[in-house]
């Protein structure tokens, strides 16, 4: 019945085009995840949620906001950032993934210790190396705040500021972040065509890559150890962690390959800075051990010229109007006016 | 004028006999029927000094049952009971005065679909500490003191007993049997529990895991109905 409902709800989105605006589905894209019934997608829901992610209040001394290590122009990751870091300079231990196309995840984190969007906010606002927060003060501070009082009563009826209200507010936001329309996308919608060499390199990626990074997402949602060695320093065992078992040993997310020419540097670790350092760690470095991903016991063998190929296909996933969208940027018309800012 | 003293009359009567209002006392106890005081100073039968500093848990799904025949289900689905707030241990219940019954039911914990189902309000908000932020799922049952003459000194202990996924599901259906009376009072009794946690094998418990739920298992059995 939730199923219904939702596909009920996405379609009367698709119906009106106006909607587009707020949250659509891509052609040939599956149906999302994430449960439109419980957060209604409004205009006003998603301009809060974008003021709070945007907003440094989230942390306990005022510095740190979500873009800290989401930003717009590295497509909502923490660029040239291997480990990200948050509050007083501290370092955390995984690589900031990027933010898009958020309705079609089940599982957040590179572990998937979160399982809902609308409860992930709560993970960097109370680690102490993020915000080192909680939604107690966050909600407290906001509620002392200028702006925030009356955005809430424009996206919930009521400017009464609340745990669920906050992380439902943050969700619509996320959820409109929808990254499709790539080169990618446009030769298949047959607007536009590959080079020679990009042809090749999708060829490439359908025979070495697609199995995990399936189309249309670029990937499966699913974790794989995809034969990294182990960083002796965190001796991250990644979903293991979640679900204590073996089996899932050195397995991460999946993550997507949409603007991965933004989204550096590569890994749970940022460890590769290059594009060329993952395709040579695939080709050259894959470590063997029980869980690796069945798809890598096989070496993958590229040419020189074939590795070229492939990675100018994958800068076909880049979509700039994504990364420049001036709708998910720093909404400084909220913030600037009011002198309600930074440092109250 | 004797037909409206009449309906008075009967008015009264119903009401008295068939009121709806119900209120169901949670009360935490240590081996007496005393409600147990936080941080005041209890000695349980292994002889540790024990003061309690936080004990919070989650109570849901209350059913009262006729046989196999559910009699009463209550609508308001989780409570978050505290011992430091005494007005969260009394559950209003709109279950008639006269309902017969023979089980009473219920969970102690969050189940997996509302462990996966997103934020909510009330006693759900995370804002109640109950909710583990770097990993989803509630912590069904939170209890924190210390033992002064545990070893070392003035050991502090943490039990946060939750996870929503098998194997390590932790919640605990509860089912007490009540003799046909009518039941105003659960008690949970601490002293019971106490008496099976080693302190000095494992004191800190914050994450799901096999213990969390052997522990979950015990408390489930340290429940009692009072008349």
């Amino acid at each position: 019945m939730k199923y219904i409902l939702s596909i009920a709800f996405i379609l009367t989105l698709c119906a009106f085009n106006a909607g587009k605006d707020l949250f659509y589905i891509p052609e040939n894209w599956p149906i999302p995840n994430y449960d439109f019934n419980k957060n209604e997608l409004t205009e006003e829901k998603i301009l809060l949620g974008r003021a709070l992610f945007y907003e440094p209040k989230l942390s306990a001394n005022n510095s740190i906001s979500c873009e800290s290590c989401h930003s717009p122009f590295s497509a909502f990751t923490h660029i040239d950032h291997s480990l990200s870091h948050g509050i007083h300079d501290s370092i955390g231990n995984r690589n900031s993934p990027a933010l898009m196309n958020l309705a079609w995840q089940n599982l957040f984190m590179w572990d998937g210790a979160v399982n809902n969007l609308d409860v992930q906010a709560l993970a960097p606002i109370s680690h102490p190396a993020e915000m080192g927060s909680t939604i107690n003060e966050v909600v407290s501070k906001l509620s002392e705040s200028g702006i925030y009082p009356a955005l809430y009563f424009k996206a919930f009826n009521d400017s009464l500021i609340t745990t669920e209200r906050t992380l439902k507010a943050l969700s619509a936001f996320l959820v409109s972040l929808i990254s499709a329309n790539s080169k990618y996308d446009r030769v298949k919608s047959g607007d536009e065509v590959f080079t020679p060499q990009e042809e090749n390199g999708y060829k490439l990626f359908l025979e070495n890559c697609s199995s995990c990074h399936s189309e249309p997402l670029f990937t499966t949602n699913n974790f794989a150890n995809n034969g990294l060695s182990t960083d002796s320093m965190f001796q991250d065992t990644g979903r293991m962690k979640i679900t204590q078992n073996p089996d899932d040993s050195l397995k991460f997310k999946i993550p997507t390959l949409r603007n991965i020419e933004y989204s550096f540097p590569y890994m749970h670790d940022g460890r590769f800075k290059k594009l060329r350092e993952v395709i040579n760690h695939y080709t050259n470095s894959v470590v063997p051990s029980k869980t690796l991903a069945p798809e890598l016991k096989k070496p993958i063998i590229l040419s020189s010229n074939e590795k070229t190929d492939l990675i100018s296909f994958l800068m076909t996933l880049s979509d700039k109007e994504f990364v420049f969208n001036p709708k998910q940027q720093y909404p400084k018309e909220l913030f600037l006016p009011s002198g309600d800012r930074i440092n109250k | 004028m004797k037909i409206g003293a009449l309906t008075f009359f009967f008015s009264l009567l119903i009401k008295f006999t068939f009121s709806l209002e119900n209120n169901l006392m949670i009360k935490p106890v240590f081996g007496t029927d005393q409600l147990l005081q936080l941080d005041t100073p209890y000695m349980s039968t292994n002889k540790n000094d024990l003061k309690f500093k936080t004990l919070k848990f989650y109570l849901s799904d209350i059913q009262f049952s006729y046989h196999d025949e559910i009699v009463y289900s209550d609508p308001n689905r989780f409570h978050l009971i505290d011992a430091g707030d005494e007005s969260t241990l009394l559950i209003p219940l709109s279950i008639r005065k006269d309902a017969l019954y023979t089980t009473l039911s219920f969970t102690l914990g969050i189940d997996s679909l509302t462990s996966v189902s997103g934020v909510y309000s009330g006693d759900l908000d995370p804002m109640h500490g109950m909710y583990w932020t770097w990993q989803s799922g509630y912590i069904n049952f939170k209890l924190e003191g210390n033992c002064s003459n545990c070893q070392p000194e003035g050991k502090d202990f943490e039990f946060h007993l939750g996870g929503y996924q098998s194997p390590f599901n932790a919640m605990q259906k509860v089912s007490l049997e009540t003799n046909g009376g009518q039941i105003h009072e659960i008690s949970l009794d601490l002293r019971s529990f106490m008496e099976e946690v080693d302190l000095s094998r494992r004191n800190h418990i914050m994450s799901p895991c096999s213990e969390a739920v052997l522990l979950s298992k015990l408390l489930a059995k340290c429940f009692l109905v009072r008349y």
